[in-house]
């Protein structure tokens, strides 16, 4: 008992340490100090910490910085973690604006885009705590079904027991699917002015377009140590070099 | 005398009987000419003839001619005769051509001769005009292609002036281009001349007067070795003859002459190509580039004119200015061109200009990106490249309504979410960063499995322990029970009405039996009761009370039954009923 105390205290001391530094980074940031609030805002994610207020004023000091690509990158990375952050959101809609390409995505179908929105609502974690308890009642459903008397609570339980048998499968498949999107999903920022999109993984090929700074792109593939394949928003792929793009 | 007269025509006519095969035949002096070169055309006959017409001479200008001679000899008494007419012709342009049939008419007949083919080539360097009875010495008169570069770079400028030159004792009074150099792989300009002047010059140590003819600006847009074809002249000239007039002034008499450059062949280099950089589009020489913005502030929807300037000189004409790349949201208009260039002896010169409308549709703080142009310096023998300094634009404002594409993106969005940017956060609350996620842990697929495994351990020890069957027929003995006593209650206070009365004991002792024998509904008849309950060695006597009350029960609808009998009838029943529960537990 006395180590859970010391430890919760413990943790509460760290977050507050976490806030000392967040207090001095805004305070530099505010006195337009923008490289000293983003050494510190940094030092945060070193420390292994975050908020999205965190990727929020650190996309913000980029921006000052008039740093577009960096700016983007951490929008993104802070939308990576916290989906759901509407200041995040609204500053990297409005940078978009700002950057030299303008892909118009291809639109998603209205159930696909509906199912991605309702999958939005909770992180992987929640999803997963939300999938256990719902199995754990279904289960505890089936209890009941089994042991009441009244046929009542017999039928009712048994039908609930059901949708929620089946809820659970529901989730399980919402589970793997935000999973394998955070596996296999991988997205990068352009961080050069401009860079060709190759058709082959070599200086030879033929240059299929360019993009430009701040642009997002999702990667594909590795090949050799330097080459990755890419993928805008609206379908094409290519090849580029590695070291202009930062992965997110 | 008259006699003499008849013989001799008497003789003319034998003769003639002997050589009578006409002749009439056309000569060329030569098969192929150069173009500055004169060609002697003899059409002759043996026979003396009328009325001669030559043909047409197309393609060709007669520069002599025609001139008549008549050869008539006699040898050894025979005679032979012939009559010429010769032409000089001067070609007018390079091809092949034919000398058309001259006709003549002999005694009536007329004769033709064959029509020949004379090819006309480029000029020749020296001519041979050993039958020109123009002569002209050709330390006389040059023309001359100065060319200020012999191996300039590709897209490198030079020029070639073109500079007749002639002896103080000639007199030019006109000249025609024959054939003027067709610049196949040269970007080409001529430079007009207005007036020409005739200037003093040394041309291969003699002193001659010169005049400019021609001036041409080159590109070469070729690499290696490249001709440039001679330039022709028909010049009519004023030369001094070895008359004098009557005041001792030598009299001059005009004829023609064709000079011609020679060909010449430039060496053109190619640009290195060390260090060439990515976006050198061609451009060489020396320039300056500059971008400007017309405004640095501006709100949305007005417009902005952004200008790329290129200024020097070189090939300002055969190049692209670099394009701009911009921000999605500044709206581009296609460029407005203007060039203000003059081309000279050196050169292009001047500038060219790509001018741009931009309009911006959302409020920001745009960065027109680094501009950069290359050119190849021929100075210095280098590519250089200039870059623009970035442009930072103030857009403010409300966004740009008319954009009706990005109006419907934006009702798609969240309502909250208004353009604008944001300023920083001032409190946070942080969470560790976590790498691992908990889906897909052994601990997950251990919680998310062991309820599953406690409900059917639970089942399975239930169904053990009690039995699945036993279970339930204990439940519903109880339950039966339960149902028996409250139908006994029921009869009770229905003592006295006959119909309920009954109704309610023949429950009661359904359920009560029910609960003892369990049978279902469907084995439930008398006999198969009265069998169970001798199984369970109850008394003879017990059945048959048992019997009587369900008799009476049956009875009881149709006969008139006091309130004694049913009075006797509920003590039997519950007698019955607790006498069965004694012997059975």
């Amino acid at each position: 008992m006395r180590h859970v105390l010391f430890f919760i205290l413990f943790i509460n001391l760290s977050f507050s340490q976490q806030n000392d530094i967040f207090i001095v980074a805004n305070e530099k940031y505010n006195s337009s100090d923008f490289v000293g609030s983003i050494e510190k805002y940094n030092e945060l994610l070193i420390k292994g910490f975050h908020s999205p207020e965190l990727y929020f004023n650190l996309g913000n000091a980029y921006y000052k910085l008039d740093s577009l690509a960096n700016s983007i990158y951490y929008y993104e990375k802070g939308l990576k973690y916290f989906p759901n952050d509407y200041s995040l959101i609204q500053n990297l809609e409005y940078l978009n604006n700002l950057t030299v390409d303008d892909i118009e995505s291809v639109p998603e179908d209205i159930v696909s885009k509906q199912f991605n929105d309702f999958i939005k609502h909770f992180s992987l974690d929640t999803w997963s705590i939300i999938t256990l308890i719902i199995a754990m009642l279904s289960c505890i459903l089936f209890i009941f079904y089994f042991f009441s008397r009244s046929p009542k609570v017999k039928r009712t339980s048994f039908t609930i027991f059901i949708l929620s048998f089946g809820l659970t499968f529901f989730l399980l498949f919402i589970n793997f699917e935000i999973y394998n999107v955070q596996r296999n999903l991988e997205f990068g920022i352009v961080f050069e002015k401009a860079i060709e999109v190759n058709f082959e993984p070599n200086d030879k090929s033929e240059v299929l377009f360019e993009i430009h700074e701040g642009t997002k792109i999702q990667v594909i593939e590795n090949f050799d140590i330097d080459w990755l394949k890419i993928k805008l928003s609206n379908g094409q792929t290519g090849w580029v070099i590695k070291n202009k793009i930062k992965i997110i | 005398m008259s006699y003499k007269y008849f013989l001799n025509i008497a003789l003319l006519f034998i003769n003639l009987n002997i050589v009578s095969q006409i002749n009439f035949e056309a000569k060329l002096s030569k098969s192929t000419l150069g173009v500055n070169e004169r060609l002697r055309v003899e059409f002759s006959i043996n026979e003396d003839g009328d009325n001669f017409s030559p043909p047409e001479f197309k393609n060709f200008k007669v520069v002599g001619g025609p001139s008549q001679s008549i050869k008539n000899s006699w040898v050894n008494g025979a005679r032979s005769y012939s009559k010429s007419y010769t032409y000089f012709l001067s070609p007018i342009k390079m091809g092949t051509y034919n000398i058309g049939q001259a006709k003549i008419e002999v005694k009536g007949k007329v004769y033709k001769t064959l029509p020949l083919e004379i090819k006309v080539v480029s000029a020749v360097k020296n001519p041979n005009r050993e039958n020109d009875p123009n002569y002209v010495s050709d330390s006389e008169i040059y023309l001359v292609s100065e060319i200020s570069k012999s191996s300039p770079f590709l897209n490198e400028g030079f020029s070639v002036v073109y500079k007749l030159y002639f002896s103080s004792n000639i007199g030019i009074t006109n000249w025609r281009e024959l054939s003027s150099p067709r610049y196949a792989d040269f970007w080409s300009q001529n430079i007009d001349i207005d007036n020409y002047t005739i200037e003093d010059g040394t041309y291969k140590g003699k002193s001659f007067r010169y005049v400019t003819l021609k001036k041409t600006v080159l590109y070469p847009q070729k690499e290696g070795e490249l001709n440039i074809e001679p330039l022709s002249l028909d010049i009519t000239l004023q030369l001094p003859t070895n008359r004098r007039d009557f005041f001792g002034q030598r009299v001059t008499k005009s004829s023609q002459k064709t000079v011609t450059s020679g060909n010449k062949i430039i060496i053109v280099k190619e640009l290195p190509t060390i260090n060439k950089p990515r976006n050198f589009n061609g451009a060489v020489g020396s320039f300056n580039f500059v971008v400007k913005s017309s405004k640095s502030q501006l709100s949305v929807s007005e417009a902005l004119e952004l200008e790329l300037q290129i200024k020097g000189n070189g090939n300002l004409k055969l190049f692209q200015l670099p394009k701009l790349s911009l921000p999605s949201s500044l709206e581009i208009y296609e460029p407005e061109r203007i060039e203000k260039i003059s081309t000279n002896i050196s050169g292009m010169k001047g500038s060219v200009r790509d001018l741009y409308t931009i309009v911006p549709s959302s409020p920001g703080k745009y960065k027109i990106p680094k501009i950069e142009f290359s050119y190849f310096d021929l100075q210095s023998k280098k590519y250089k490249t200039i870059s623009s300094s970035e442009i930072n634009i103030d857009v403010d404002g409300d966004k740009w309504n008319n954009d009706s594409a990005k109006n419907i993106n934006s009702k798609i969005k969240p309502k909250n979410i208004s353009l604008e940017f944001l300023p920083f956060k001032t409190k946070s609350e942080f969470v560790e960063i976590k790498t691992k996620t908990f889906f897909n842990t052994n601990i997950f697929w251990g919680l998310f499995i062991t309820p599953f495994i406690i409900t059917i351990v639970i089942i399975l020890v239930t169904n053990y322990l009690f039995g699945r069957n036993k279970f339930l027929k204990t439940d519903t003995s109880i339950h039966s029970k339960r149902l028996a006593k409250k139908y006994l209650l029921e009869a009770k206070s229905n003592l006295g009405n006959k119909k309920e009365f009954y109704e309610s004991l023949d429950r009661a002792l359904h359920n009560y039996l029910k609960s003892i024998t369990l049978f279902d509904n469907s084995n439930y008849t008398k006999i198969n009761i009265e069998n169970e309950l001798k199984k369970r060695k109850i008394d003879a006597d017990i059945i048959k009370t048992l019997n009587q009350l369900f008799n009476n029960c049956e009875m009881a609808r149709y006969t008139p039954i006091t309130n004694v009998e049913m009075e006797s009838d509920y003590t039997n029943a519950f007698d019955i009923i607790s006498k069965i529960d004694k012997l059975i537990n």
